[in-house]
């Protein structure tokens, strides 16, 4: 089942019951230096909480993995998660890196043949799994 | 003496020697040194004269160097007073670590810290509380030492006949009888026990477990140690009520005493480890033993009965072929079989075509376990209350706890999923409905818990949607069969060992051989050591994880999960907190149109904030009689706040909403007084429906309890989509006999403010839409801000459409918001997704967004 198949038509048109995130495997130190980023997330709070996390990196492992801060951010999020790192980039002088990223995430499609019974609700019906793939920034901002 | 004297006549203060030292050294911390001279001098070309008294320019870099020095200086400066400050060790602990006898006692405080604190006790000349210091004896009166010494001699024939395999008999566990005869019993059966009599039913652990089942009948009443029967006459414990009750604040409800919520404050953290954020790093668990299960099994041939019955309990959701064929956890509202009302919340799971599971709430247990008696010649019904219990995680770490304290017996596929997905930090990634099952080995086994490690690699989201499609279904299956079946459970308990016995199994193990296999884990000996049956699964609604397992296997996998660092013990509280925090309803606060609700709400909830504010002096407390400028027009039959003070009042919005309709049938206007005459009465002596007004009169009529107006048991129900024709409210009875259709809702302060509990929900009246949608794109002062205080257009009482039954200020948003209900017919009328919300006892209403929720 590991390989990828090509998706018919009729799975193109499936409806999606549930849209799951992103794999994310985080340890503690990861966890106190990742951000990630939502499309909803105001900004001056972006920076606000990324200059909180960098205050508090002298409490995390020297490990230089953790003595930076990551920003995450993918799909429409993309854009504000660029304009957090120009930020600190551009008005508080500091040491970027960028990457491109590609994330995979996970559709709860409602199975075929289940889908005729318009009498059950959605919630009721059967689901299939299927990958999608997306793309992403990850931004590591330096103290 | 005379020195007080002094410092009566406002001279200074004299200290003594230590005091001054003290002082001193305080002082000395705090002085911050500048460099500003420094700089100058250091700077060897005189002619610059760059730092002159008058002033004049400076280089940058010398600048910046000097402020750097400065920031450096008071940081030291801060670094230095702080620790001068601190005297003892165990400040240095945080919050959450300190105890208060780890002045007194060295083995509160952690092991790093011991020799520092002995050796601060010891310059103080403190006394020290050993392990084995004795109470003084205290002097009995000779009845009062033989009452003392028959109840340890009760409690020291208990413990042997625990040790014996003997079962405890009735007349022990009973309250009523006297210690003598519960002493006299013992001693008999310990007697039959060494002779080994036939008749004697023996247990087959030394630890005292059994199967307390009932089945076709409700099970007895645990009521554990002999020494605890009293304290538990009327309200049950739980299996970690001695754990719980020395670190939460416990309440009585519902027939158990549950644990509300920890002692130590926890609001913040349960946010931050609980919901659904990516910063959590941590576990939460409660124990979940108080929901009832029930299990049913179909006799031959019998299993279209069972569906039906199923069918009914979840109005035909609980059997789509989604729970009934792949076996998925079903959660939803559970309806009444009788009438088919909605009772509450309720999980099935079905194990085959022929056994399904129930777990519910108390509340609901006995209303649906009474229906499913009668079914008996069909079914067998299982009462599992006390033989099944479960444990509840949330949190990110909630994978990664279990696993470290888990571990299959035998080579298991879905422990091996277990393992592969337990580093996820995010719950939601995994498939919906996932869920595991495989026999573990006690949990006791380990020394203390142990991570499991996994490679460098990272997981694949193609190893994760593999776990739908790989599901071990008959592993699950045949764990789950054993879990459910009276035998499977009793045979789980089979050479449960006591706490002395595995430790001189440790012992011997890690004398016998010098490198210690398996981490210090007791290896697991097959057909000697009991296997138990755990079945671990995923709750969509709650975002939580729920183990099941045999109650008396509750109490080992507790303590060992309550090793793990940052895994911390939440109550009802809190799940509330969350379910509040996750949109979702909990019950049975936010369930009013149930019963149970609707009692939580109008009885008990209401009940406590009236004697509350009544306990108050008149001039300290809301008068919410006298609170002008809450509506628009004034009416004679109204003063001030609206319905019920202290509860969301759902029969005055019956009234309001039927009587509003029932006024404007037919397209006729809506008046809201009649200025000719006050109100009329028809022949009969009942009130006449005419205006507004007349409606508020009607709810006060009802208040009065003798008066015989026909009124529907509760006042709303729950809008379903099956019946989409709304019941028109056509004659006066009507009014109060037609439940009002509401639908559970969410709202959102668009601006600022803080919604609470009760607080009213109105719709925009059509002529102030254009003000609201002004507001709704913020008005602004002068200087840039928000404009919050100006006043308000002021809607009509007919505008009321609902009540918030939780309002709080919601952390995982950052703004106040509430959850709801609202007429049905609000939603039809009207298009917009706005309305204004006001607390009680104000008279500010707010803007908020409205979004409806689906139960």
């Amino acid at each position: 089942m590991g390989v990828i198949r090509k998706i018919t038509k009729q799975e193109k048109n499936a409806k999606i019951t549930v849209k799951h995130p992103t794999l994310k495997q985080a340890t503690h130190n990861d966890i106190k230096t990742t951000i990630y980023i939502k499309s909803s997330t105001p900004f001056v709070s972006g920076i606000k909480r990324i200059n909180k996390f960098l205050n508090d990196l002298h409490k995390r492992k020297k490990d230089p993995q953790f003595q930076c801060i990551v920003l995450l951010g993918m799909g429409k999020a993309t854009e504000k998660t660029m304009a957090l790192g120009s930020y600190f980039a551009e008005e508080k002088g500091k040491r970027l890196e960028i990457r491109t990223k590609s994330v995979d995430v996970i559709d709860e499609y409602i199975a075929e043949g289940d889908d005729n019974n318009s009498v059950v609700d959605d919630r009721d019906k059967e689901t299939s799994l299927k990958k999608r793939s997306l793309s992403g920034i990850e931004i590591k901002i330096y103290p | 003496m005379a020195v007080q004297q002094s410092a009566n006549k406002g001279g200074k203060k004299q200290y003594n020697k230590n005091q001054i030292q003290k002082r001193q050294r305080i002082y000395n911390a705090r002085s911050i040194r500048a460099e500003a001279i420094i700089a100058s001098s250091s700077n060897k070309d005189k002619s610059t004269n760059d730092l002159s008294e008058s002033g004049s320019m400076l280089n940058v870099d010398k600048f910046i160097n000097s402020r750097q020095f400065e920031i450096k200086e008071l940081q030291l400066a801060m670094h230095r007073s702080k620790v001068s400050g601190s005297t003892r060790v165990f400040q240095a602990l945080p919050r959450r670590l300190r105890r208060r006898t780890a002045s007194h006692n060295i083995k509160r405080i952690p092991k790093r810290m011991r020799n520092r604190a002995l050796r601060e006790m010891m310059k103080n000349d403190q006394e020290r509380t050993g392990a084995n210091s004795t109470k003084p004896r205290h002097g009995l009166t000779s009845k009062a030492l033989y009452k003392a010494k028959m109840s340890i001699k009760l409690l020291r024939l208990a413990s042997k006949s625990k040790s014996m395999k003997l079962a405890l008999p009735n007349e022990v566990s009973a309250s009523k009888n006297r210690v003598r005869q519960k002493i006299r019993t013992l001693q008999r059966l310990i007697k039959d026990g060494k002779r080994h009599k036939k008749n004697i039913s023996k247990l087959n652990n030394v630890m005292g477990s059994y199967d307390n089942v009932g089945v076709n009948t409700l099970a007895k009443i645990p009521r554990g140690r002999p020494k605890y029967v009293k304290r538990q006459l009327k309200f049950t414990w739980l299996p970690t009520h001695v754990w719980n009750a020395k670190r939460s604040h416990m309440i009585k409800r519902w027939g158990y005493q549950i644990p509300w919520s920890a002692t130590q404050k926890c609001f913040k953290m349960t946010h931050r480890i609980g919901s659904n954020v990516a910063t959590s790093d941590g576990t939460l668990c409660m124990d979940t033993s108080y929901l009832g299960t029930i299990i049913i099994n179909a006799k031959e041939g019998e299993a279209e009965q069972l569906k039906e019955t199923i069918s009914k309990l979840t109005n035909s959701r609980g059997v789509n072929s989604k729970y009934y064929k792949s076996k998925k956890l079903f959660q939803g509202l559970i309806h009444s079989p009788v009438d088919g009302n909605i009772l509450g919340p309720g999980e099935v799971i079905w194990v085959d075509e022929v056994s399904v599971l129930l777990r519910l709430h108390p509340t609901v247990f006995g209303n649906v376990f009474s229906h499913l008696l009668t079914l008996t010649n069909s079914l067998k019904i299982q009462d599992a209350r006390f033989s099944i219990s479960s444990i509840t995680l949330t949190g990110a770490e909630s994978l990664t706890a279990l696993t470290s304290v888990l571990r299959s017996t035998s080579k298991s596929e879905s422990f091996e999923q277990l393992k592969l997905v337990s580093n996820v930090t995010d719950c939601n990634v995994l498939p919906q409905n996932l869920n595991f099952g495989f026999t573990a080995i006690d949990p006791r086994h380990f020394g203390s818990p142990k991570k499991i490690k996994h490679g460098k690699d990272q997981l694949n989201i193609d190893e994760v949607m593999k776990l739908q499609t790989n599901e071990p279904k008959t592993e699950i299956y045949e764990t789950l069969s054993k879990l459910l079946s009276q035998s499977g459970r009793t045979e789980s308990y089979k050479g449960q060992l006591t706490m002395k016995e595995l430790n001189k199994r440790r012992h011997k193990m890690v004398h016998a051989d010098s490198n210690v296999a398996d981490n210090g884990i007791i290896p697991f000996e097959k057909g000697k050591d009991p296997e138990i049956p755990l079945y671990i699964y995923k709750r969509e609604e709650s975002n939580d994880w729920v183990i099941l397992l045999p109650w008396f296997w509750h109490l080992p996998l507790w303590y060992q999960l309550n090793r793990i660092p940052r895994m911390y013990n939440i109550g009802l509280r809190q799940f509330q907190q969350l379910q509040y925090e996750n949109s979702k309803l909990y019950f049975p606060d936010d369930y009013p149109f149930t019963e149970a609700g609707s009692i939580e709400n109008a009885v008990y909830k209401r009940e406590t904030s009236r004697s509350k504010w009544e306990g108050k002096p008149s001039g300290k407390r809301v008068n919410f009689s006298k609170i002008k400028n809450i509506h628009n027009t004034k009416i004679p039959s109204l003063k001030g706040e609206i319905g019920d003070f202290f509860s969301c009042d759902w029969r005055f919005l019956q009234v309001l909403r039927n009587g509003v309709s029932y006024l404007s049938r037919d397209g006729k206007s809506l008046a809201m007084i009649n200025p000719n005459r006050t109100t009329q009465f028809d022949q009969g002596a009942k009130r006449l429906i005419e205006v507004v007004n007349d409606l508020f009169e009607l709810s006060k009529d009802l208040e009065v309890e003798n008066l015989t107006i026909p009124r529907s048991k509760l006042p709303i129900c729950l809008s379903t989509n099956s019946d989409r024709e709304p019941k028109l409210v056509r004659t006066k009875e009507d009014i109060c006999n037609i439940p009002l259709s509401v639908l559970p809702v969410r709202c959102k302060y668009v601006e600022r403010g803080h919604m609470k509990d009760n607080a009213r929900i109105y719709e925009i009246p059509k002529e102030h839409e254009k003000y609201w949608k002004e507001k709704r794109n913020g008005t602004f002062r002068p200087d840039g801000k928000l404009f919050h205080d100006e006043k308000t257009p002021l809607v009509e009482v007919y505008n009321l459409i609902g009540f918030i039954s939780s309002g709080a200020y919601d952390l995982s948003i950052g703004g106040s918001c509430g959850t709801g209900f609202v007429d049905e017919s609000h939603f039809i009328n009207s298009k917009d997704k706005y309305v204004l919300v006001r607390n009680v006892g104000s008279n500010q209403y707010r803007l908020a967004l409205l979004n409806k929720l689906i139960i």
